[in-house]
């Protein structure tokens, strides 16, 4: 079924369009969460609740990328329930991941002082600028939260050329965040 | 900027972005020959494409292939210096043409037509008038008998590399399993732009998504042997099967009985017979399949892959359909449509749209002969045409006389009808598989744990509080499969589920 067909079934509040979502993309959305959470019942719980999150934002959402929306979803509540989860049994992948990425932190604290829109705005003006391998392997550790060697794998390229192309974009994020006159 | 900010931040990266993360590539360029290897009674197909030359004793017609020597071709091609100033000569090297390359053009000795025609996967790369591709091909192709060769162009028409491949081919045909086996003699690579071609040594699989093992692609391997380089495709294998069909080539130790190995072979995939409501799940055609309701019983297996052209990738998606599951037919046929879907402009494709064309609709008797294109290829003869669904074009390649093939056809429409209202009440069984519940009231115990009378519990239904005699109804669509009388009244019928 075509996504349009799938997000008139949301608009309708049909059910079906669960089932639809699930047949077309359940196994991306699975994917996705399995990633982060590694834990088969938990995921399938959290899938579950990606699926009714989606069914209580649209309407009156209407996703223009549907697949990118639900994986979106999927990721932050994958990421919450991760979160929840005891700090035991921590994915490496997750937690390094978001270490890394703390490097380009510039402030103390744990604050939220933008708007989503702000940061929205900043992270896809940054994501514009790298080129197009590069940005993939940033959204795959850093979104996707995939390991090293995944990524490797995935782009046909070596170990180390995968980790230094990330330690530069993380440079370069933090030169791009200092130059945005991010505020102090 | 805060650590949470910036976490934030990247949660918040744009859909396109995410979007691309999942396109998936199959890196399947350098694809000069497909070769299929058919059973009857499932749509398999095992494509080997050998590279290098077999020792052993294989038949003579592999030892005719070692009148090509490197010396002949040295002394006969002489690279053109004027054309190619940097060009290097290298020899028996296999090549990985995964990047820096944006389109290719394939050619063979007899004439750049032919491949255009006889050839599925070149047609889409012929962008270059001949006297352009002779210009750019250093030597005269037509002294050559048998060569195969490709050349990667960048942007601006400055060729990047020539490949040329000595190749001659054996059907190995035995009652119902056909296997054409192409031994590539000699591999060529002149490299311009310092362009360096990658060397593989030992085993290397190609084209498979490590993330998903389990999932059937076009793989290919390269492997040596002997000083010599060897190229096996597989088509619709996982990585499991594939490894499977290349150890039993080692162990064989590659010689030309290796392919008495792989004529039985147990690594073949089988495609798997599918609904309809099933193949709305293959991929690239979920959506479309309802249109293809027409075809009727059917099997299905899939194949996709990406190659470049002028104007950027173009993806084809084919989806192998086999239908052999006819009611009272005996021999059974393969008729394999190739559906592709381009993502390029139009003009990209018009040697392809030279091909007469017809929906299934609007197919009689005397269009088939019209629009078929019978090509023998050994003892088979495989006739084909296109017709098109939609934006599908389908190529339909069967085994069989134009009269068997209209037999079929009119069968598939009849079929159609009935597989249609089949698939409709299937896919009415199929609708919901969410329940509903069978009556409205209060929930006395839900469904989890509980305490029963202080012991731990698990509850494995829903009891709903209701008067007596409100009705009860299905919460799914469904066939009633028994119904009895346990003493209880109708027991499955309780409002306990």
């Amino acid at each position: 079924m075509e996504d349009s067909g799938i997000i008139s079934l949301f608009f309708e509040r049909s059910e079906e369009a669960i089932c639809e979502t699930k047949r077309k993309y359940g196994r991306f959305v699975l994917g996705m969460i399995m990633h982060i959470l590694r834990n088969e019942s938990d995921a399938e719980e959290c899938e579950n609740d990606t699926y009714m999150s989606v069914w209580s934002v649209i309407p009156p959402q209407r996703p223009m990328n549907f697949k990118a929306f639900l994986l979106k979803i999927a990721r932050n509540q994958a990421l919450k329930k991760y979160r929840f989860l005891n700090a035991e049994k921590r994915n490496p992948n997750v937690t390094v991941s978001l270490e890394e990425l703390a490097e380009c932190a510039s402030d103390e604290g744990d604050g939220l002082r933008y708007g989503d829109n702000e940061l929205a705005e900043i992270i896809n003006g940054f994501l514009e600028t790298l080129n197009d391998e590069s940005r993939k392997v940033f959204m795959l550790r850093y979104w996707y939260f995939s390991s090293v060697n995944d990524i490797a794998e995935r782009c046909g390229i070596s170990r180390s050329k995968t980790e230094s192309m990330l330690f530069r974009t993380r440079k370069k994020l933090k030169k791009y965040l200092e130059e945005k006159g991010v505020k102090q | 900027m805060t650590k949470r900010e910036i976490e934030r931040m990247v949660s918040l990266a744009d859909e396109r972005y995410i979007g691309e993360l999942f396109e998936q590539k199959l890196h399947n360029k350098n694809r000069h020959i497909s070769v299929w290897f058919v059973t009857a009674a499932a749509a398999v197909a095992l494509t080997v494409f050998i590279g290098g030359m077999l020792s052993g004793d294989g038949s003579e017609r592999l030892d005719d292939l070692q009148v090509i020597t490197m010396e002949t071709v040295l002394s006969d091609f002489e690279p053109v210096g004027d054309v190619f100033p940097e060009a290097v000569f290298k020899e028996n090297i296999p090549v990985d043409y995964d990047e820096n390359f944006d389109y290719s053009v394939y050619f063979n000795s007899d004439e750049f037509e032919q491949v255009n025609e006889d050839c599925d996967f070149t047609d889409d790369y012929f962008e270059f008038d001949e006297t352009y591709l002779e210009s750019i091909i250093p030597f005269d192709v037509s002294e050559f008998p048998n060569v195969y060769g490709s050349v990667c162009v960048d942007e601006n028409n400055v060729p990047l590399n020539v490949r040329l491949d000595f190749v001659d081919s054996y059907d190995v045909k035995d009652d119902s399993k056909y296997m054409n086996i192409v031994v590539n003699s000699k591999c060529f690579l002149f490299t311009f732009k310092g362009l360096e071609p990658v060397q593989r040594m030992g085993v290397d699989i190609y084209g498979c998504d490590m993330t998903n093992k389990s999932e059937k692609k076009t793989l290919g391997a390269y492997f040596k042997s002997d000083g010599k380089y060897y190229t096996l495709y597989m088509v619709n294998m996982t990585y499991e099967e594939a490894i499977g069909v290349i150890d039993r080539l080692i162990l064989s130790g590659f010689s030309a009985d290796s392919f008495d190995l792989l004529k039985g072979t147990e690594c073949r995939t089988e495609s798997r017979a599918v609904t309809l409501a099933e193949a709305n799940e293959i991929e690239p055609f979920a959506g479309y399949i309802p249109q293809l309701e027409r075809i009727g019983d059917m099997e299905f297996s899939e194949r996709s892959y990406t190659t470049f052209c002028k104007n950027g990738e173009m993806q084809y998606h084919e989806v192998l359909i086999e239908y052999c599951c006819m009611e009272n037919y005996e021999i059974k046929r393969n008729i394999n449509a190739y559906y592709r879907k381009y993502n390029v402009e139009e003009e990209d494709y018009n040697e392809e749209h030279a091909m007469p064309l017809v929906s299934l609709d609007e197919l009689t008797r005397d269009k088939l002969d019209g629009l078929a294109r019978f090509k023998i290829d050994g003892d088979m003869s495989f006739y084909r045409f296109y017709i098109s669904i939609e934006d599908f074009e389908i190529l339909v390649v069967a085994n069989c006389t134009p009269d068997e093939l209209w037999t079929y056809i009119s069968e598939i429409n009849e079929c159609s009808k009935r597989e249609q209202e089949r698939s409709r009440q299937h896919l009415s069984l199929q609708s919901s598989k969410l329940l509903k519940y069978p009556v409205e009231g209060k929930i006395s115990e839900p469904y989890g744990e509980r305490t029963a009378d202080g012991a731990e519990d698990f509850h494995n239904g829903i009891d709903f509080a209701v008067p007596e005699g409100t009705p009860v109804y299905a919460a799914a669509d469904g066939v009633v499969q028994t119904s009895m009388n346990v003493g209880n009244g109708y027991e499955p019928l309780q409002p306990a589920l």
